[in-house]
């Protein structure tokens, strides 16, 4: 049975708060407690908004953040075992997109220097000519043409400019690729080509995707399964079609009445019903449910005592009343 | 590999690829009073370097004839001799050649020596950053000329101390000005998928790090030469520098300003020369910034 | 070509074209970004222009409010109250802008003056333009802030932008706008950098105090979600000219122009399939116009003809209240 490609497990992300003049650094624990499993091309949906901790979560996956607790396990393997040389090398098997694609390039390299040079470190003994091949075979996989080798990132649209980043990503033959926010920064005739690109991808390279977003009728396009984050947890995982036929969480219900739909007849019915009050500071978390103070359907046992992630069956959730499942 | 996915419909821009520093140097090349530094600048250079040889006589031939001579631009020494005979003209293009030699190299090596130190404490950040900025506010706490002289008395004095005393006091500022420069960058995503690629901190620093601080390293670096310049100046002016036979713009200055009131010939010709470097660089200083203003990217 | 009557409009912008002369050594000489556009805007409604990026939408707004970049030139009548907004010396500009005409931007972060407390801020447009006292302006910055549910109002007021989170701000914005009780609002992507639902409160407060106020607001945005949600009518911008025009249940229902069409299809929605390939548009969105005859749409239509590469379409009538520009697309002459 082979170890699967991607394992959170009771992962903890904590940033390192200064503590004053004398004090000792605390920790602000910005992911807390999150587990699942990925198997190849499977695509996880993590979503929420900000501060919640996703993209934070989508860093630790990759081991550029140390986890405070917990383990991510790269096929089976626990990062924290991990040599430095294994750990670099390992990462032809892990890799990463950006919601800044430009960003994302060094200026002073071209598309194809910065395509291929992830392949010093995971091929080396490859000669430059080699690796420049490499890199015009990758962009050949994300449609684009040969002639985009010698531009560079200033002269690229958003949308080339992603392209290049997924290249760069699958170039090393990798497993596992995490998306952070791939699309948000993206004109929308551009997005929907991007999120095509991706779900070519996962098809032709058999590969597994966590896709992080804010926008959760884009994660339904692609996901096969769902986990919405709140102030660093997760507050209830499905299976995408159960949760997108019904939702369990009432956060989860408040983010999918939210965005709004190009229909104005469903849109104008739901004027007027938005959530009030805004999400509590992680520095200052509540002591019950982190959504108590916006929740419809909030009871004093949900200020008082914060609901764990139920175990029970296929359908999770951290709530002291959900919705059936 | 399978190929069967579509092409892009849109190229690029039809012009051929443009690195940013390229665009930047074009934008430098419209700008007319930095061009025009340039030249006078390259001029000056050859001057000094070339200008010598056309003399058949060297600076520190005294021609016992002519002591004393005033400007007479037709004659042998066309820009009048000194006390000792010396030719001034050739005296002050050879101490060109020193001057200006000590400035070049010295801010290459003030510069390379603080974009490394500021690309590695401004990567590395936290402890290490720390004490790296620590000792750079040590050293800028010492007073310039007495950190100068201990210098160059460790150093066992001569020129070559006192290069290393120069360099030693200015690559503090490059070194700040980078540290911050490479901070903002590791922030920025370009670098974060550079370590998802893999590569080492060391890696990162020398790829990534220092190529894209080079445009701030350029720009401070064009002012450290007109500072290594003046340091040299002054010091040789103060008699801890580059000392008699040998000419330096700054000793040179120092007799032509000691003989101020009988003859200003002896301190007209290097002053002027020393200036007008100092405004080509500065102009040229100008030029850079204005091409490699980063808000214009 | 009048086609719609445009007299009882509370904006009627006609012919707006906006162009940028763009330093030398990059190759071109002019960027066209709005190229010769025109439209109305009646008084309580809400327009929605919307675009991707490079279809100059933004910059309609700029214009109007006269806060193009300085190698930026409007030409064209925008005729307001009265007024040809375009033709406004700078002592008559600032005599409308914050007093019946207002801005709310798209960054809240940085639409703010940081060093300046957020009710002083508030007051300062009213004391400016309505002469009023100290005292009265803080109330009625209070007050304001207190109608867009800012908690804790007067508390609040002594505050800085930076102990604010984003949809506080821009909800502080908006406060700002409409103080002044102004005719039209102009809102350039508000709601772009905030989270789903804060959008969604945003919006929800935008179209309670419209109706309220009655200020009639243009909405840029390129999300047609929220166009959905907030905007009477809707105008389709692509390479600085109108594609089509309509009211926003006749636009999301039946899109005539093929640009609106794609961009329908390709917005992500609850009702698609999943797992299915979304429906895209080939290419890359157009920057700027090319001040080049024909449809700047043309190199990514699938419906394209040889025409349409040649001849510009006009903005003609296709039904009640809406226009489209195709040459596809019969329409009254």
């Amino acid at each position: 049975m082979t170890p699967p490609l991607l394992q959170a497990r009771g992962l903890h992300v904590g940033y390192p708060i200064p503590g004053g003049l004398l004090g000792r650094p605390h920790l602000l624990p910005v992911v807390q407690d999150i587990t699942f499993t990925l198997q190849a091309g499977q695509v996880l949906g993590i979503v929420g908004e900000s501060g919640c901790g996703k993209s934070t979560l989508g860093r630790a996956l990759l081991g550029l953040i140390p986890a405070s607790a917990g383990q991510v396990l790269w096929q089976g393997q626990d990062l924290a075992t991990m040599n430095a040389a294994a750990l670099r090398r390992g990462r032809a098997a892990v890799q990463i997109i950006f919601q800044d694609p430009v960003a994302a390039l060094d200026p002073r390299m071209t598309v194809a220097r910065s395509v291929s040079r992830p392949l010093a470190t995971f091929e080396p003994g490859l000669s430059r000519a080699a690796q420049h091949d490499r890199a015009v075979q990758a962009l050949r996989l994300v449609g684009l043409a040969p002639e985009f080798a010698a531009r560079y990132p200033h002269e690229l649209s958003g949308g080339q400019a992603q392209r290049v980043g997924i290249a760069r990503a699958i170039i090393g033959g990798p497993g596992v690729i995490v998306c952070d926010e791939p699309v948000s920064a993206l004109d929308v005739s551009i997005q929907a080509q991007v999120v095509n690109l991706l779900m070519d991808l996962r098809d032709r390279l058999g590969l597994a995707l966590v896709f992080i977003s804010h926008n959760l009728a884009v994660v339904r396009q692609i996901s096969s399964d769902v986990m919405v984050m709140c102030l660093g947890r997760a507050v209830e995982t499905a299976p995408a079609p159960a949760f997108y036929a019904a939702p369990r969480h009432p956060y989860s219900r408040a983010l999918m009445s939210a965005v709004p739909e190009p229909d104005p007849v469903t849109e104008r019915a739901r004027l007027g019903t938005s959530l009030p009050g805004e999400m509590p500071s992680i520095l200052h978390p509540p002591p019950g449910c982190v959504f108590a103070t916006r929740c419809p359907r909030a009871q004093p046992l949900c200020h008082d005592m914060r609901p764990h992630l139920t175990a029970d069956g296929p359908r999770p959730v951290a709530c002291h009343f959900p919705e059936p499942s | 590999m399978p190929a069967d996915l579509p092409d892009i419909v849109a190229e690029a821009p039809s012009d051929p690829p443009e690195s940013a520093l390229a665009q930047q140097f074009r934008r430098f090349r419209r700008n007319r009073l930095a061009m025009a530094g340039v030249l006078v600048l390259t001029l000056i250079v050859l001057a000094c370097f070339l200008g010598p040889y056309a003399f058949p006589f060297t600076g520190a031939d005294a021609d016992f004839d002519a002591i004393g001579q005033g400007i007479d631009l037709f004659s042998a020494h066309p820009f009048g001799t000194d006390d000792f005979g010396r030719d001034l003209l050739v005296r002050v293009l050879e101490g060109g050649r020193v001057s200006l030699t000590i400035g070049f190299l010295g801010a290459l090596t003030a510069g390379v020596i603080g974009v490394l130190y500021g690309a590695i404490a401004g990567y590395a950040g936290g402890r290490t950053d720390a004490w790296m900025m620590r000792a750079v506010e040590v050293l800028y706490g010492f007073p310039y000329v007495i950190l100068v002289i201990l210098l160059s008395l460790l150093l066992g004095g001569g020129n070559l101390a006192l290069f290393a005393a120069i360099v030693f006091t200015l690559w503090l500022t490059p070194a700040v000005i980078v540290r911050a420069q490479a901070q903002a960058l590791s922030r920025r995503e370009f670098v974060e998928a550079a370590r998802a690629g893999g590569m080492t901190g060391a890696q990162i620093v020398v790829t990534h790090i220092v190529p894209n601080t080079l445009s701030v390293a350029i720009v401070y670096g064009s002012l450290l030469v007109p500072e290594v310049i003046l340091a040299e100046s002054f010091l040789s002016f103060l008699g801890i520098g580059i000392k008699e036979p040998q000419a330096s713009w700054g000793n040179l200055i120092q007799i032509g300003t000691s003989a101020m009131t009988t003859d200003l010939r002896l301190l007209l010709l290097p002053a002027t020369l020393l200036a007008t470097v100092l405004f080509c660089l500065n102009f040229i200083a100008d030029g850079l910034r204005d091409a490699f203003d980063p808000n214009d990217r | 070509m009048r086609l719609i009557p445009m007299t009882d409009s509370l904006l009627s912008v006609r012919d707006l074209s906006v162009r940028f002369t763009l330093p030398q050594g990059t190759g071109m000489g002019v960027g066209v970004a709005v190229d010769g556009i025109s439209f109305g805007v009646a008084p309580g409604e809400v327009l929605g222009i919307v675009g991707e990026s490079g279809s100059g939408k933004s910059q309609i707004l700029f214009a109007l409010m006269g806060l193009l970049a300085s190698n930026g030139r409007a030409t064209g009548q925008a005729l307001f109250d009265g007024q040809d907004l375009l033709a406004l010396s700078a002592p008559a500009l600032d005599r409308v802008r914050g007093v019946t005409l207002s801005m709310i931007f798209q960054d809240p972060m940085t639409s703010l003056n940081p060093y300046q407390r957020v009710g002083d801020q508030l007051a300062e447009g009213l004391r400016a333009h309505q002469g009023l006292s100290r005292g009265a302006a803080r109330d009625a910055a209070v007050a304001m802030l207190d109608r867009v549910r800012i908690p804790d109002a007067a508390t609040r007021a002594r505050h800085y932008p930076h102990q604010f989170s984003g949809g506080m701000r821009q909800r502080v914005m908006i406060a700002m706008a409409l103080l002044v009780r102004p005719k039209l609002l102009l809102a350039d992507e508000p709601t772009t950098a905030l989270d789903v639902t804060v959008q969604a409160q945003v919006i929800d407060l935008m179209a309670e105090l419209a109706a309220e106020s009655g200020a009639a607001t243009i909405f840029v945005t390129h999300d047609l979600g929220v166009v959905a949600r907030l905007c009477d009518r809707v105008i389709v911008l692509y390479g600085g000219r109108i594609m089509e025009e309509a009211p926003a249940t006749t636009l999301f229902a039946a899109p005539r122009h093929p640009y609106a069409q794609g961009l329908l299809a390709a917005t992500p929605r609850m009702a698609t399939p999943p797992g299915a390939r979304m429906t895209t548009i080939p290419g890359t969105p157009r920057s700027g116009a090319g001040g080049t005859a024909g449809c700047p749409f043309a190199p990514r239509c699938a419906a394209v003809h040889d025409r349409c590469r040649d001849e510009t379409p006009s903005l003609r009538v296709s039904g009640p209240g809406s226009r489209v520009a195709c040459h596809l697309v019969e329409g009254a002459p």
